[in-house]
């Protein structure tokens, strides 16, 4: 047996080497990111967003900015939301929104909050209807899909959470299991090519725009840029678009991917995975508010004239209406654009609302169930 | 816990096999059995080991009680009680949502629209592996009535052959004369592991799940999720892709059970014979899930009547045993559909003489085409699904589609997978005590890319029966 024993201990053992080696890495270059994530003030705007690892932003913005009352989840839908659309005073929120985030990626954004002792009064979640399509490739939050499976299953109550002592040894467990991950195996090769290329490592890009691209707000100057709360402000050339254009690209949008819901085939892991989230938010005692938002009036009018859109949107407003009221969580359906009065001057393209929407659409899911006692849940 | 998991790998076989090692007689036993039931305890939910434990202390008890019963009308009643328990058990949680669905569906039919939401929904959770010791209990019992077995009076004993982790969740469907004697030699003289003989044998079960079952299903599992957007040829693919996926993941589970069950020193019985190579139907049930296949012509179509009757009633006995051996697999009529395609297929096989004049290689390919048609019943999750599936099999989505990279890498691991099942030996044939270094050093690299690829969130499909 010596020939199998050996070839598998060399063979695990040169795995382990690799994902140790650029894990440790990773490690010192998360300290840099988030130290100078902290240098990120209130005030400031950061400009060239676009080009920046938004994942590894947000989760160190968070592990760094002071406790937020009120935090907001969702896709780029919601990442225009700001302090004052919230009206909330300088400070009290926070916008985790991130392009093509999906559930697991609350749930990790969510676990940096918890784990920090930041849990918000307020979680305001921006749902995509698309988010629960299997056949809606979304992939982003696959970079930490180590780390959600250990959330999911802490969450999942076959963690021990109520037992600090031993999650602390399933978390190392959870780390040593990583070592032998193939999923970090491909990051890691992937980050030791980059250091052979001679490329700076994955996220440098990020401590440079937080070294040199932090202006004060007001400088923004029609660039796209965001701002310590965590929200955006889009470029000029963008957000003034004309009509004709963000109409063609609203229907290129609906027509293309039917919204993000071609071939629509129900994620019941992905809903499992928000069951168990906003369980774990309600029993940290964070008051959740909930919204499905709306698409441009030419996207909402093709998806009402496709049956089988149309099942599919009320597919998954059942499954979060049942949710929501297990929980007691107020939840808005603005699909419609006439829901929240928003027409079709007030998108940026298909499914992305303009700020005076989007104010309205806040408003709304904020003061929904406001007059509900906490304690009656 | 999965077999293919660290945890299993790395902290429960270890511990449980290291101190295994150091003992003898009833605390070997004990030990056995208290960690079978935590690993039980970790394959799903912890209630699980409750009906469990329920069927283990009730047979336990019948068989002893019935052993020293000499009325047959007492027997019969000893008897009785434990089929109703068990099969009652088995009804509860594997099958009271389907009846509840179905009875719903004809109350709807019949317009009684409030009666049928008044039945409610059955959400219940079915414990993992609940069939397999099922059937074991019921096999003992059966045997214990008809005086072909005597009464098992080790309690600890008996709670190990229900028990024995390696066979607990997904089978080989061990009968007690196949395991009592052994866990009785093995707390007589300790353990006796056949490590090599073991340790390969569950590291080519694993290659066969993790490299080849679980590639398989992710690339299979889009295909099926929108059946109506499939054109034939990857109709076609995705139907190949799962036979093949549906072989690895049982197949390499029961070799990883027979493995751990040689590092016990303990010989669990065969489960697969290269069923893709199968001349017939009737060859296909002797070689695919043997174990479940010799326990439903013994207690089920012999106890029928099985061949002793006229060609009417023997038909029917087919039909029946594989209808149930259907649902056996699941709650759902798909499951049902396809114990009846097979029940067909082997009752047509037996009346249609011109079988057997056609060539072996006839006969292997025919036998493999049909298995594979009845697959699309085995896989859908319901009957519409099934037929979108089989109007794509017709090409009525189209014939001829863009073929993504994924599709093209389906299409690479089928040719694979069939090169393996109809060319390499089974893998209890493989002469593993007696492996050379090159092969050691291939089955190590498999073996090594597995256990790498296994953190993949993964499941074996023959769990959930």
């Amino acid at each position: 047996m010596r020939p199998f024993s050996v070839t598998v201990a060399v063979l695990l053992a040169l795995v382990m080497a690799v994902n140790g080696a650029a894990t440790w890495d990773r490690a010192r270059h998360e300290d840099r990111i988030r130290r100078a994530a902290a240098a990120f003030r209130p005030g400031q705007a950061m400009l060239a967003y676009r080009d920046t690892d938004e994942r590894r932003f947000q989760k160190a913005r968070l592990a760094v900015i002071p406790p937020p009352r009120i935090v907001a989840f969702g896709s780029s839908r919601v990442m225009e939301v700001s302090t004052t659309m919230v009206g909330a005073e300088p400070g009290a929120f926070y916008n985790a929104g991130m392009s093509g985030a999906s559930v697991e990626d609350f749930i990790v954004l969510w676990s940096v909050l918890r784990d920090t002792g930041k849990v918000p009064a307020v979680a305001l979640f921006s749902l995509d209807n698309w988010s629960f399509n299997r056949s809606h490739p979304q992939v982003p939050w696959l970079v930490w899909a180590d780390e959600v499976n250990r959330l999911v299953d802490s969450m999942d109550g076959r963690g021990p959470r109520r037992l600090p002592r031993a999650e602390a040894v399933v978390y190392r467990w959870y780390q040593a299991k990583e070592l032998v991950s193939f999923s970090v195996l491909k990051t890691s090769l992937r980050d030791l090519d980059r250091l052979r290329l001679g490329r700076t490592p994955r996220g440098a890009e990020l401590v440079q725009s937080l070294a040199n691209e932090l202006v004060d707000e007001r400088q923004i100057a029609g660039r796209r840029a965001l701002l310590a709360d965590g929200s955006l402000v889009y470029e000029t050339t963008f957000a003034a678009r004309p009509r004709a254009e963000v109409r063609a690209d609203a229907l290129d949008f609906a027509v293309r991917t039917k919204a993000g819901l071609r071939d629509f085939a129900w994620d019941a892991e992905r809903a499992r995975r928000l069951r168990l989230l906003w369980e774990d938010l309600d029993a940290h005692g964070v008051r959740i508010h909930a919204y499905l938002p709306p698409y441009h009036p030419e996207v909402w009018d093709l998806i009402r004239r496709d049956p089988k859109l149309v099942e599919a949107l009320d597919e998954t407003r059942a499954f979060l209406e049942t949710l929501a009221a297990r929980l007691g969580i107020p939840l808005l359906d603005l699909s419609d654009p006439a829901a929240v009065a928003c027409g079709e001057d007030d998108f940026l393209d298909g499914n992305h609302a303009r700020r005076d929407c989007l104010k309205r659409i806040v408003a709304r899911a904020l003061a929904a169930g406001r007059a509900r006692p906490v304690a009656a849940r | 816990m999965l077999f293919s998991s660290l945890e299993f790998l790395v902290l429960f076989l270890p511990v449980t096999l290291l101190v295994a090692l150091r003992l003898r007689g009833q605390p070997l036993l004990w030990w056995i059995a208290v960690t079978s039931t935590v690993f039980y305890a970790f394959a799903g939910h912890w209630w699980f080991i409750v009906p469990m434990l329920v069927t283990t202390v009730v047979d336990y008890g019948v068989a002893i009680v019935m052993e020293r019963e000499h009325r047959p009308a007492a027997r019969r009643w000893l008897l009785a009680l434990s089929l109703a328990g068990n099969l009652g058990m088995l009804a509860y949680f594997k099958y009271s949502g389907l009846m509840a669905r179905t009875a719903q569906q004809g109350l709807r039919l019949l317009g009684l629209e409030s009666s049928a939401a008044a039945l409610g929904v059955f959400e219940i959770v079915l414990p993992a592996g609940i069939s397999f010791y099922t059937f074991q209990t019921l096999a003992y019992i059966i045997d214990v009535w008809r005086k072909q077995a005597p009464a098992e009076h080790n309690f600890i004993r008996f709670a190990g052959f229900v028990t024995f982790f390696p066979h607990l969740v997904a089978g080989p469907l061990t009968r007690h004369h196949q395991l009592i004697p052994q866990l009785a030699r093995i707390a007589a003289t300790g353990i006796d592991p056949r490590w090599q003989a073991g340790i390969f044998l569950f590291c080519v079960g694993l290659a066969k799940k993790v490299l080849l079952a679980d590639r398989l299903g992710n690339l299979v599992d889009p295909l099926l999720a929108a059946p109506l957007a499939l054109d034939a040829p990857r109709a076609w693919l995705a139907l190949l892709g799962y036979a093949f996926q549906i072989y690895f993941d049982f197949s390499g589970y029961s070799d990883m059970a027979i493995g751990l069950g040689r590092l016990f020193g303990i010989e669990l019985p065969q489960n697969f014979n290269s069923p893709y190579k199968a001349v017939s139907p009737a060859d296909f049930w002797r070689r695919w899930h043997m174990t479940l296949s010799f326990w439903l012509r013994d207690y089920l179509y012999i106890t029928l009547g099985g061949n002793r009757c006229g060609p009417a009633r023997r038909r029917f006995n087919l039909m029946a045993t594989m209808v149930l051996g259907g649902l056996w697999h699941g709650a759902s009529w798909t499951f049902a559909a396809w114990g009846t395609w097979h029940g067909l297929l082997l009752v047509l096989h037996q009346s249609i003489p011109v079988w057997s004049r056609l060539s072996a290689f006839w006969q292997r390919n025919l036998t493999f085409f049909l298995v594979c048609l009845g697959w699309v019943f085995f896989r859908a999750e319901s009957f519409a699904h099934a037929g979108q599936w089989f109007a794509s099999l017709a090409g009525a989505h189209g014939v001829a589609g863009a073929w993504s990279q994924e599709t093209l890498l389906l299409l690479g691991l089928v040719v694979v997978s069939l090169l393996i099942v109809r060319l390499c030996p089974n893998s209890l044939e493989l002469p593993l005590e007696r492996i050379g270094a090159l092969p050691q050093v291939g089955l190590a690299a498999a073996t090594a890319v597995a256990v790498v690829l296994m953190n993949y969130g993964s499941k074996f499909l023959y769990f959930q029966f």
